[in-house]
Order: structure tokens, then C-alpha cells, then sequence
């Protein structure tokens, strides 16, 4: 029996229906499971962990029963809250494809689509390793020229705490350090009277950026206490074994932070060539677990396929053939012709002859039943 | 090619002189011309000249790659960009101004008309104060004079005009100038030539 052209390769989905499909077959190539989060939760889980989301806004609503219920902003929470308390027997790896609800004053109401996967269970140096690995994988499978930054927090707040930074001035500094602003960073230490060698370590931590394994050296330079002893030892393990694919870097940047409530240890960030904002992020995040009650550890990313959209829009659906045929004609004949093409991969349509056939973007242009070819 | 946006104005001749100070053709090109485009070749960069309240937002959107914007508007907008280099021009303060001898009776919420909404809710959130905010878009000075808020929160270089309306300043909230800032994702791709520039600029910085 023939098998359906559609089995012989992708039809021309949308090319971030494309992406999207691709992503997911990574990801079950790995044994990553398709999950459903819920729409909604109660409102008190974000906000008991609004510093979490980054978000000032959530839309809320009170349901029939009286409780107030929130739109989800945030899959991670979501999937975090509903893992069992105890320890997990089995890993568990899950991914989604999923709308996150944002609002704000500017641009109103948006859902944003995401793809992204978690890794949840026993504290096994494999995990960071593997999600770090498949982020690297999904960017190369997003864009043809890529960017990671890899960092690690406990390797900043070892260095901060090291320093004796109270909280407060920690996330001023943390928050300077994103920015690249080394005068500001450099502003805070002096107004907060930090002594000169503490000053300077702080200063080079904020200035470390360049290609992972090199920028290590430098990195090594600045380790005091078994915090940053093992932080370093994880980014050491990372930068031998993970390898970037053709068009790909992967950078040292301690400019990557998060919230260390919620986050700790490795961290990162993606970039597609072309798209303007952050494409991918994700790191460790085990003490928003232990913030849950939950007593495994766990890592993952998200991807945004919203920043995907114009970035995709370049490359039109193009259909390889458009046949226009006379009315009447031998039908047999044509459809045949039709499923020739198809039986080759080829995505065809037909046409009366005389359609206005302006709007159709088309490789290869077929008069039937002649045959002639007008391109 | 880098593209850079600059604020067009007061603070574009200032750093249109610093970029010439710094290897770029930078006064030099903006002589007689009112085009808002314009091309440095030699160096492959191109300056786009906008509003300076939407410099941040053509590099958060990666139009530009770089661009030179207040601290005072980053302060406002929180845009997530690079912030790399103080540029010390454009210097001012972030003050808040009253009438000559105004004390804060502290009982009802005090009523303070700003250009800067966030950064005032942001300070008078950390000192714990209550207020009623008037977002106004320009002549903030004479809020006060007619009964329109108590405070304002603003921007004053010299305070010239403030005491030419018998007002005072009360508090001073953080001093501002000029940054040079970059989109995220173009600092991942064209960090180079972004470097290179910045550290130009930053041998010609004024003391």
C-alpha cells in the first residue's frame, strides 16, 4: 500500500510550526515527556513568589466558587507546585508548548507562547549538563548563528558573600552587574565604603565576558571558599564536555543573573543573530523548590517563541508547484500528476485556468494538460 | 555596521564632539546636515537621530545596536539594555523642588507633579511617604505656583529656573547624565566593534 506523501517529509507547515515541531522531536528524542499545565492557579502561588516571575502584573479573577484565581504568567511554577513533596524515584523530564499571560500598561494583554522543558529530580551533575546541552541543540535548530552565555550563581554570590555584601547592597550589585555597568557597580562599592580588594575582585567578576573555556582561566583567579570551589569545578565540567555546533558561541558571563531566592547554580541565556531580545533562558532553580516544600532539585528553560514570530516571518510559504489546469480536462490524468509530485516530497495546487493566481507564491508554475512551465 | 541612536537636541552636539574626539566622524558629519540618517564609512557605523526619550527604545528593539540616553530616562523606562559607559555629559540632578521654605505637614498624601512617575513612586516608596502623583509632560515648575501639587520631582542642571519661580530644592534623589547603552543580543554579535567604540569613547570622557 502507498504510503500518504505527508510521511515522506514535512509539508510546508509555517516555519515556526516547523520550529516548534523540530524542538519537540529533540526533546522526545530524550525521553522528555509532553505535559499540559493548567490555564489557571490560585493567585497566592505567584504572589508568594512574584520575584520569581519578574512580573509586576498578573490577571486575576475570582471564580464561581469565590477563590481568587490567577491567568497563568509563568509554566515553571505551575510544574513545580504539582511535583510530588517527597523524593522522586525516577527523574522526571517534561516539556511543554504553552501560552504564558503577560500584561503591561504599554502593550496591554499578550499571550506568549513558549516551548521549554524541565528536568526534575535528585541532585545528579548529569542534569545541568543535559538541559545545557539541549538548550545549546534548540538554538541551533532556531537560527543559523547563535549565542549562549553560561554563568553560575553560586559562583557570583560565593564571591559576593565572600566580600560580606549585606542583601540589600547584593542586589544592587547583582542588579548592576546585568546592566554591564561596571561605573555603577563601581559606584555602589565606593559609596558603600568596600574595601579596595573586595572592590576589584567584584570589579573583575563584573568585567568577566569572552569564550567559556579561556574566560575560565580568569574566572579561576577569583575562587576563595568552597562555594566558588565547587561552582568552579561545575563550569569546569561543563566547558569540557559541552560543545557548540557550527555558528554557535558559547560565552562566560557573570552579567547573567536571577534571583537568588529562587535560583542557584548554573544559569544561562540564548541569542539567535537577528532577534533582538533574549531567545532562551533557564538555569537551577532547587531553591524554589525547597521554597515549595519540595524536596528534589531542578533545572530547565524556556525558550519564547513570541520573539520568534518576526524573525520567521522572512521566509515565505513558498508551494514547489502550482498547476493550472483547463476545465474540463482528463481529471485522472491530473490527479495523478498530483500525486506524482507529492510521492517526490513536492507540495502541489491546483487552479482553474483563468483563477487570479497573483496572491500565490509558487517555485514552479505547470499549464496542464500541456505540461509547458512558465518559470 | 553598527547602528547608533543618538538623542537629537542639546545633548547631540556634546556627543557628537566627544565621537569626533574619539576617532569617529562625529561633528564633522552632523555639520549643515538635517538629514536623520547618517553614515560614518569609514569607521561602519550609522547614527540615527531620534527623540532622546525613544534612544532606548530603538536599541531595546534592536533598530539600533548602541545608543546614548539619559539615566534619568533609563531610570523611567527600566529597559532591559546594556548599560556600559557613563558619559558624564548632559550632568544634572533628580531633585525634588518646592516653595522657598516648604515643610512637608506629612497628614494627607502629598501631591507631587512629575515628568518622572516611576522614579517618584520609587523614592517616596522607599521613604515610607504616601503621594498623589500628577503625571504632567512639561513646565512641571509651575505646578506648585498654582496650587497644582505641592513637590515636584525633575531634572535641574543649573536650578536657574527654579529660582526664577521662587522655588527651592528640597531633596536631591541621584545625579544624571548620559550613557552609552546596547541592545542585549547586538552586544552577543557585534562585540567588537560595540567594545571598541566604547572604550574610544571612554579615553575621552571628561574628568
Amino acid at each position: 500500500m502507498q504510503k500518504p506523501a505527508t510521511q515522506k517529509r514535512l509539508p510546508a507547515f509555517f516555519p515556526l510550526e516547523a520550529c516548534v515541531l523540530r524542538l519537540r522531536a529533540l526533546y522526545e528524542s530524550r525521553g522528555f515527556k509532553q505535559i499540559s499545565p493548567p490555564m489557571f492557579e490560585d493567585y497566592s502561588l505567584y504572589l508568594d513568589n512574584k520575584n520569581f516571575l519578574g512580573a509586576d502584573w498578573i490577571l486575576t479573577f475570582t471564580d464561581p466558587v469565590g477563590r481568587l484565581r490567577a491567568i497563568k504568567p509563568d509554566v515553571t511554577l505551575s510544574i513545580a507546585k504539582s511535583t510530588v513533596s517527597g523524593q522522586l524515584d525516577c527523574t522526571e523530564k517534561l516539556y511543554y508548548t504553552d501560552d504564558v499571560v503577560r500584561f503591561s500598561p504599554g502593550e496591554g494583554c499578550r499571550a506568549l507562547p513558549q516551548i521549554g522543558l524541565e528536568w526534575i529530580g535528585r541532585d545528579d551533575p548529569f542534569s545541568n549538563l543535559e538541559v545545557l546541552d539541549l538548550a545549546l541543540r534548540s538554538l541551533a535548530l532556531i537560527g543559523e548563528e547563535s549565542a549562549v552565555d553560561v554563568s553560575h550563581l553560586g559562583f557570583s554570590s560565593g564571591l559576593l558573600e565572600d566580600a560580606n555584601i549585606p542583601p540589600g547592597l547584593e542586589r544592587e550589585l547583582l542588579a548592576a552587574i546585568h546592566d554591564k555597568s561596571i561605573h555603577g557597580v563601581a559606584a555602589l562599592l565606593d559609596t558603600n565604603g568596600i574595601p579596595s580588594e573586595d572592590k576589584e575582585r567584584i570589579l573583575t567578576l563584573a568585567g568577566l565576558c569572552g569564550p567559556f573555556p579561556s574566560e575560565l582561566g580568569r574566572a579561576k583567579t577569583l575562587v576563595r571558599g568552597p562555594k566558588m570551589e565547587r561552582a568552579f569545578e561545575e563550569l569546569l565540567t561543563l566547558a569540557d564536555i559541552v560543545r557548540p555546533t557550527a555558528g554557535q558561541a558559547v560565552n562566560l558571563d557573570f552579567s547573567v543573573v536571577s534571583d537568588l531566592d529562587y535560583y542557584n547554580g548554573l544559569i544561562f541565556t540564548g541569542y539567535i543573530n537577528g532577534i533582538p531580545g533574549v531567545v532562551c533562558g533557564g538555569g537551577r532553580y532547587d531553591n524554589l523548590m525547597k521554597k515549595l516544600g519540595k524536596r528534589s532539585g531542578a533545572i530547565g528553560f524556556a525558550i519564547q517563541l513570541h520573539r520568534l514570530e518576526s524573525y520567521f516571518a522572512k521566509y515565505s510559504r513558498q508551494l514547489d508547484v502550482l498547476i493550472t489546469y483547463k476545465n474540463p480536462c482528463n481529471w485522472k490524468t491530473l490527479l495523478e500528476l498530483v500525486s506524482d509530485f507529492n510521492e517526490q516530497g513536492l507540495t502541489v495546487r491546483c487552479e482553474s485556468e483563468g483563477a487570479d493566481i497573483s496572491g500565490i507564491s509558487y517555485a514552479k508554475l505547470i499549464n496542464f494538460p500541456e505540461g509547458g512551465s512558465a518559470q | 555596521m553598527i547602528n547608533v541612536a543618538l538623542p537629537k537636541g542639546r545633548l547631540s552636539d556634546e556627543v557628537f564632539a566627544l565621537l569626533e574626539k574619539s576617532g569617529y566622524k562625529g561633528a564633522s558629519l552632523a555639520k549643515n546636515s538635517r538629514s536623520l540618517i547618517l553614515e560614518d564609512e569609514e569607521n561602519g557605523i550609522r547614527y540615527f537621530l531620534v527623540k532622546p526619550s525613544d534612544v532606548h527604545v530603538y536599541v531595546l528593539h534592536g533598530a539600533a545596536d548602541i545608543g546614548v540616553v539619559g539615566k534619568d530616562t533609563l531610570l523611567e523606562a527600566t529597559p532591559d539594555v546594556y548599560e556600559l559607559l557613563d558619559l558624564r555629559l548632559g550632568v544634572c540632578d533628580m531633585i525634588v523642588a518646592g516653595p522657598q521654605g516648604f515643610v512637608d505637614p506629612g497628614d494627607s498624601p502629598l501631591r507631587v507633579a512629575t515628568k518622572f512617575p516611576n522614579i517618584a513612586r520609587k523614592y517616596y516608596g522607599e521613604k515610607g511617604r504616601e503621594i498623589q502623583l500628577i503625571a504632567l509632560n512639561g513646565s512641571i515648575e509651575l505646578a506648585p505656583l498654582v496650587g497644582l501639587s505641592d513637590v515636584v520631582v525633575d531634572i535641574v542642571q543649573t536650578g536657574g529656573t527654579l529660582k526664577a519661580n521662587n522655588l527651592a530644592i528640597l531633596e536631591t534623589i541621584l545625579p544624571i547624565s548620559a550613557r552609552l547603552i546596547a541592545n542585549i543580543a547586538s552586544y552577543k554579535f557585534k562585540a567588537k566593534e560595540i567594545e571598541r567604540m566604547k572604550l574610544a569613547l571612554a579615553g575621552e570622557v571628561p574628568g
